[in-house]
């Protein structure tokens, strides 16, 4: 598909690359001598233009000197308009603020690093002065001829070490890598990979990026907001022509090998065209609802929705289930620029593709199937990623932490780790993040409610590096207990409450105890093979992917579908997965 | 470009709701005729993203009747890229999101505020142009490894696989490191139950071998000088011989080692001469078998404890317990009859770790939950245990062995500490001290007073102004945003990875490897392009220095976030473009505000601050600027606005690049031209900061802590400026923030300053 197209605009990048090496080459000894003593030179000479007056140098002098600095004179307009504006703008504001004294000295006097200034002055020029010696004069110009003697043979080499770094090696049908999954990590490797200079196309299942993570509320340790570094990221998509997202996608197949992939996508439909910008006006138009996905159900939405205020791409979704109904004509009728569109139908297409990076990430394991923890029996009875939704602002409770039963505050709160994992009859590996993620919910909790009791079940608590600061930040929390038990089994009370039952490691003890919400951690289930399992892509007993060992392999995994990560480990494996997808489709066949 | 001769036009969007909330007839007027600006046309449709608008407004930039589209519709944040490929300079009016989406539809206020927001964007196009990039600074593709451990070798031979030329310099006299001694290994691909063989040797040939690879043993880094494109490195090896290279980046993973082991002697180290570290039972293991150092007899019990006491160690990496699981294992492969304790407080055994947790248990190693109360020297441990809620003594055992936890090698401790820049490293490097301490540093500390807080000398001996250290985050791991952005570090073009970076494993080592690599490949490309890196990939813009009224008070140079700037020998900013990461910092602390880019700068801001019609004061309508992060907080504006949250009529906002950017001229400017308040919103400070640029809503705070005695002298309340953190996920906190601002500049009443 954007295969010609981006060949074609590769390889005129190719050759503008390329002129822009020549030229640097060709003026290396100008670029050097303005690094090493024209710098010098020229700020000699504006210090000469401003002996008489620091505000008052000569503008011919300060033009020189940064035409020099620059070596440019195409700057030498700008620089002088410039600070002629600058200069006008200081005066200006001196004029205003200060009466008689100068404006940006009063500014200047009550700025902090000038109270630091005198201090550091005298040792700092001595130092600058040191250094200064020791690179140009000290170390003889021995040191200065060798260096740049390095930089000239540097220099060189450029070109050709250029084009084996970024060219196009033969032999590779399509250079272009396929991310598949838009979540963190996928968005990740899509853009690692981009911004090292390669076509990448993003295929995200759902209507819009950030998978998982976008529906947290927070990231631990550092309690900060997920949609921080998702914004940035949807920046860096926005601003790179590289990288084309197509959302409602799936791979359907994929054949051939490395550097030639047929990889064959089908999209459902949105029922909006690009053309939608998020103007809200066709989801005015209906009143029906369906159960809110992106809450994982935990309430409604309407059936023409903007799924989240964050949601990239902005565009409106659409859901089927009012196309022939009278409010299909309603919300057709209500978009001003046309863009809705009924008449859209599942598509097939293939993609020629050089690499694959499978990007699928997890599901929570479906705490159903531990029965005795009472998951389906009682609306009190929560995994971990409807906390995660329960506790956010764009959330069904508008980030108030409720009970899903009454909606009525909680007072008392249970965790309990390890629902499914580190059990050979359920997950037999450690998910990693279900220990943090239930610390994270505690102070969920203790935030909103000061006097609210959180007991936390737990085999190991499983800090690593810097999350064992954050669980011993915790721990000292003393409305927060830790009780060493798995435990055995979750009741309903007579009160509709849960119980959970269980017997105390430590001390052998049994205890029924009660709660407004029990919150069950349900571990990571690498999602990959729900929908399609790629054949040649090794795959462990638990079905992550296995890092190929060696050679010829074109098609690799990031994030959760490679092993039970969290957050950094995902963006770790990410940026990994991108050199790997670029190594392969830059070496030749 | 002095060539680019603006050609601005105005595009004003009729579509989305915005007719029906603002007269389009009095908006157009005020653009052609109420403000002091020439414009190529003005142009007005249902819409300008898609159809007849969009086809209008690539016939103006094609026709070349316009090379600066200003287009008052929707915020920047949507429809980014169609208007970007219609190839002009693109500035945008938010009228949207940000006016009608906020205010009453059809009131003279909301009118106000979307000529505002016009009038602004045209002073924006009058004061910017497209940036002009800087001279390409590449030089080298050449790629510096610094460590010849697992992950150096691992990074050298990634590079070398991606088409680099790699030069790996090792200090000891061979490669390999730490990892090289261990006879077998923790599982990283399946089975994961048992011990594998040692990578380490295979990585070492398969170095020595490729030809793209030049290995320096015996040999440390001793300057580095220049910037991302063009690092200009000296080393010298054991002979004192010097050597000088060019590489476009550089890829530190000069690994760890082990904590001190004199803080171990109150768990018996020193006392008997098999109470051994995990090091040296591995030193045993791969010489001759594990046998007891005292006799030569091979242990029949022994007991591997995971040391995790916070006050010696505040972190406790995974790797204790992988490595006293794996221990256990070696000693009873050995000797099917040894028996093997671990004793732990927290065992962690992440991921599929716990198969190989589960086959040690299998193997028949008991693992013991519980506190070490003390260790005797005849090699009896007194454990509090956990299970048993009581103190028990475990006697008879042949051998104990200590974990002994990883030290990021942020220093190399075998040179002597520099004298300078230690405040990059202070509270952070010290492994016992707190959370560490960002953000303000380099405003409140001197660089250069005070004791080394970790003994050793600089890894590269960055020739950089702030000084030779690779700064640290906490712990002395040399990581930044290591959450969303692992590999960033505050020294452009060169990343860190493996244990120095956080504690891992040699499987982990490896991989991350593979993840420094890739960002020190597009470091190069980007330094190529000279364009910036994360987190303003492809920016072409770069700070200007008008060095003619420049005091020299080199507040940019100490306040740059990535130590960008350097001082010429009179003291003058030079910029290494490449290291820059286009925040804007510089920018903001300039006292004499000569430090601007192509396409933001004091001059723009200020005139975006003057084209607002202030209402004058028998108007009674106050008028309140609002600097907004355009990372976080206008997102989060743009967010209140999706959910249609209402919101005060009188505030006007200008997105910056980063709170560190704001210059107090703004402040001063906007005050003196009859605004009656001022707001900073950036992001969180302080331990757990969120600013995308390090510090810059620190920098915000301490500057303007500052601004009340200007104010002050102005006879202007201080309470009229206000600094606050706002968070992206606080679309449905900013309006009340908003709103309450006003409610207490309504308070403090109107700026006497208003004509």
């Amino acid at each position: 598909m954007a295969n010609s197209d981006s060949s074609d605009d590769k390889k005129a990048a190719e050759e503008t690359a390329s002129d822009e090496i020549e030229t640097t080459s060709d003026d290396l000894e100008d670029e050097f001598a303005a690094f090493e003593a024209e710098a010098k030179a020229a700020a000699a000479k504006a210090m000469g233009g401003m002996s008489g007056g620091a505000a008052a140098a000569a503008s011919g002098a300060a033009a020189d000197a940064a035409d020099d600095i620059e070596d440019d004179e195409d700057e030498e307009d700008d620089f002088a308009a410039f600070e002629a504006a600058a200069k006008a703008a200081a005066a200006g504001a001196m004029a205003n603020m200060g009466g008689g004294a100068a404006g940006s000295g009063a500014v200047e006097d009550s700025s902090p690093a000038q109270a630091s200034a005198p201090a550091e002055t005298p040792d700092d020029t001595a130092e600058t002065e040191d250094e200064a010696e020791a690179e140009t004069q000290g170390a003889a110009p021995v040191a200065d001829d060798a260096k740049s003697a390095a930089l000239a043979a540097a220099a060189g080499n450029l070109k050709q070490a250029s084009e084996k770094l970024f060219g196009a090696a033969p032999g590779v049908k399509s250079q272009t890598i396929l991310v598949v999954g838009g979540g963190i990590a996928g968005v990740t490797a899509a853009l690692e990979a981009a911004e090292t200079g390669y076509d990448v196309i993003l295929l995200e299942k759902e209507a819009f990026l950030g998978g998982r993570v976008t529906r947290l509320n927070r990231y631990f340790p550092k309690m900060c907001h997920p949609t921080c570094g998702l914004e940035i990221n949807y920046q860096r998509i926005k601003r790179n022509p590289r990288l084309k997202v197509i959302t409602l996608a799936q791979v359907q197949d994929v054949s051939g090998s490395r550097g030639d992939y047929t990889v064959s996508v089908k999209t459902t439909p949105r029922y909006t065209t690009p053309a939608c910008d998020g103007c809200g006006m066709c989801a005015g138009a209906v009143e029906s609802e369906v159960p809110n996905p992106f809450n994982y159900g935990l309430d409604k939405a309407k059936t023409v929705r903007l799924s989240h205020e964050h949601a990239f791409p902005m565009a409106y979704v659409i859901d089927p289930s009012i196309i022939g109904t009278p409010e299909a004509d309603k919300v057709k009728a209500a978009c001003p620029k046309g863009a809705v569109d009924f008449e859209q139908k599942e598509e097939v297409f293939d993609l020629n593709i050089g690499a694959i990076i499978w990007a699928t990430g997890w599901k929570p394991y479906n705490a159903s199937k531990i029965e005795v923890y009472s998951y389906d029996k009682c609306d009190d009875i929560i995994n971990n990623v409807e906390m995660e939704r329960l506790a956010n602002h764009d959330g069904p409770t508008a980030g108030k932490i409720l009970r899903p039963s009454n909606g009525e505050e909680v007072k008392k709160v249970a965790m309990v780790q390890c629902a499914g994992s580190r059990d050979i009859n359920h997950l037999a590996y450690c998910s990693m993040i279900c220990c943090l993620a239930s610390l994270k919910h505690a102070t969920y909790v203790r935030e909103q409610y000061p006097d609210a009791q959180i007991d936390i079940y737990y085999i190991d608590i499983r800090a690593h590096d810097k999350m064992s600061q954050f669980y011993a930040r915790v721990k000292r929390d003393e409305n927060i207990n830790f009780i060493k038990s798995k435990p055995a089994h979750i009741k309903i009370g007579d009160d509709g409450r849960p119980v959970v039952c269980g017997e105390r490691t430590i001390d052998r003890g049994l205890y029924e105890n009660d709660y407004d919400l029990v919150v069950l951690a349900t571990g990571m289930q690498p999602a990959l093979a729900a929908d399609f399992a790629p054949a040649d892509l090794t795959r462990d007993e638990f079905g992550f992917v296995v890092p190929s060992k060696e050679g010829s392999e074109g098609q690799f995994s990031a994030g959760v579908a490679g092993g039970p990560f969290d957050v950094a480990l995902s963006n770790q494996s990410a940026t990994a997965a991108a050199l790997k997808a670029i190594q392969a489709v830059r070496a030749g066949s | 470009m002095s060539d680019f001769e603006k050609k601005p036009g105005v595009y004003l969007c009729e579509g989305c709701g915005i007719s029906e909330a603002i007269d389009m007839d009095e908006l157009e007027e005020d653009v052609t005729g109420g403000f002091d600006f020439s414009v190529s046309h003005c142009r007005r449709a249902a819409s300008f993203c898609t159809g007849e608008g969009m086809e209008q407004l690539k016939k103006d930039v094609a026709g070349g009747e316009v090379n600066q589209a200003i287009i008052a519709g929707c915020s920047p944040r949507v429809m980014t890229r169609e208007f970007d490929e219609v190839g002009a300079q693109i500035i945008r009016a938010n009228l949207r999101e940000q006016v009608i989406w906020t205010q009453p539809a059809g009131t003279e206020d909301t009118l106000m505020f979307a000529k505002d927001n016009v009038r602004m964007a045209m002073a924006q196009a009058e004061n910017s142009t497209p940036p002009t990039p800087h001279e390409s600074t590449m030089v080298s593709c050449k790629l510096l490894v610094v460590g010849g451990g697992v992950t150096g070798l691992s990074a050298a031979l990634e590079a070398a696989k991606t088409g680099a030329e790699v030069v790996l310099v090792e200090k000891s006299d061979h490669l390999g490191g730490w990892a090289a001694k261990w006879s077998k290994v923790s599982p990283h691909r399946p089975p994961y139950r048992g011990l594998q063989d040692n990578p380490v040797p295979g990585l070492i040939a398969e170095v020595e071998a490729n030809d793209a690879i030049t290995v320096k043993t015996d040999t440390i880094v001793t300057s580095t000088g220049g910037m991302p494109g063009k690092f200009t490195v000296k080393t010298t090896n054991a002979g004192g011989e010097d050597e000088w290279d060019v590489f476009g980046a550089i890829v530190v993973a000069t690994g760890w080692r082990p904590y001190d082991t004199a803080k171990l002697e109150y768990l018996g180290f020193g006392k008997n001469d098999d109470i051994i570290t995990d090091i040296e039972f591995e030193e045993l293991a791969a010489n001759g078998g594990i046998k007891r150092k005292s006799d030569g007899k091979a242990p029949e019990i022994a007991a591997f404890i995971i040391t995790s006491d916070p006050d010696i160690m505040p972190y406790s990496s995974g790797v204790s317990s992988v490595v006293a699981i794996k221990q256990a294992q070696m000693l009873v492969d050995a000797n099917p009859d040894a028996m093997a304790y671990v004793i732990y407080e927290e065992l962690r055994a992440h991921g599929t770790t716990e198969d190989f947790y589960r086959e040690a248990q299998e193997k028949g190693v008991i693992f013991q939950k519980g506190t070490v109360k003390s260790v005797g020297d005849d090699l009896a441990i007194t454990v509090e245990d956990d299970l048993l809620g009581q103190e028990v003594s475990m006697t008879g055992l042949d051998m104990i062995v200590l974990t002994t936890g990883m030290v990021p090698n942020s220093t190399n401790p075998d040179i002597e500490a520099s004298d300078k820049g230690n405040s990059q490293l202070k509270d952070d490097i010290n492994p016992t001290a707190s959370f560490a301490k960002p953000g303000l540093e380099v405003l409140t500390q001197n660089d250069d007073e005070g004791e080394p807080a970790q003994p050793g000398g600089p890894l590269l001996n960055l020739q950089y102004r702030q000084g030779p250290h690779i700064p640290v985050l906490a712990n002395g791991f040399t990581d930044s945003h290591y959450i969303c952005f692992p590999y960033e570090t505050r020294r452009t073009g060169i990343y860190t990875c493996g244990p120095v970076r956080r504690a891992m494993t040699i499987g982990e080592a490896r991989e991350d490897a593979q993840g420094a690599v890739l960002k020190a490949i597009q470091s190069m490309r980007a330094s190529e392009e000279s364009s910036a890196v994360h987190p303003r990939a492809g920016d072409l813009s770069f700070p200007k220095f008008g060095l003619d009224i420049c005091t020299k008070c080199r507040r940019c140079t100490v306040e740059c976030p990535f130590g960008a700037i350097d001082e010429d020998e009179q003291d003058y900013p030079i910029l290494n473009p490449t290291r820059c990461r286009r925040c804007g910092t510089c920018m903001g602390a300039c006292p004499v505000r000569t430090i601007s880019f192509d396409n933001y700068s004091p001059v723009m801001v200020s005139e975006m601050i003057g084209a607002v019609e202030m209402p004058d004061e028998f108007e009674e309508k106050p008028r309140i600027l609002v600097f907004a992060c355009e990372n976080d907080a206008y997102p989060a504006l743009d967010m209140a606005g999706i959910n249609r949250q209402q919101m005060n009529s009188m505030m006007r906002f200008i997105p910056v690049r980063c709170l560190g950017s704001v210059t107090l001229l703004w402040i001063s400017t906007a005050l003196e031209k009859g605004y009656d308040g001022v707001m900073l919103m950036g992001c969180k400070s302080g331990d757990d900061y969120q600013c995308h640029f390090v510090k810059g809503s620190a920098m915000a705070t301490e500057r303007m802590a500052k601004v009340g005695e200007t104010l002050q002298s102005l006879m202007l309340e201080e309470e009229r400026v206000k600094v606050e953190e706002v968070s992206i996920a606080d679309s449905s906190r900013i309006t009340g923030l908003l709103n309450d601002f006003g409610t207490e500049i309504e308070g403090i009443g109107l700026n006497p300053f208003k004509m």
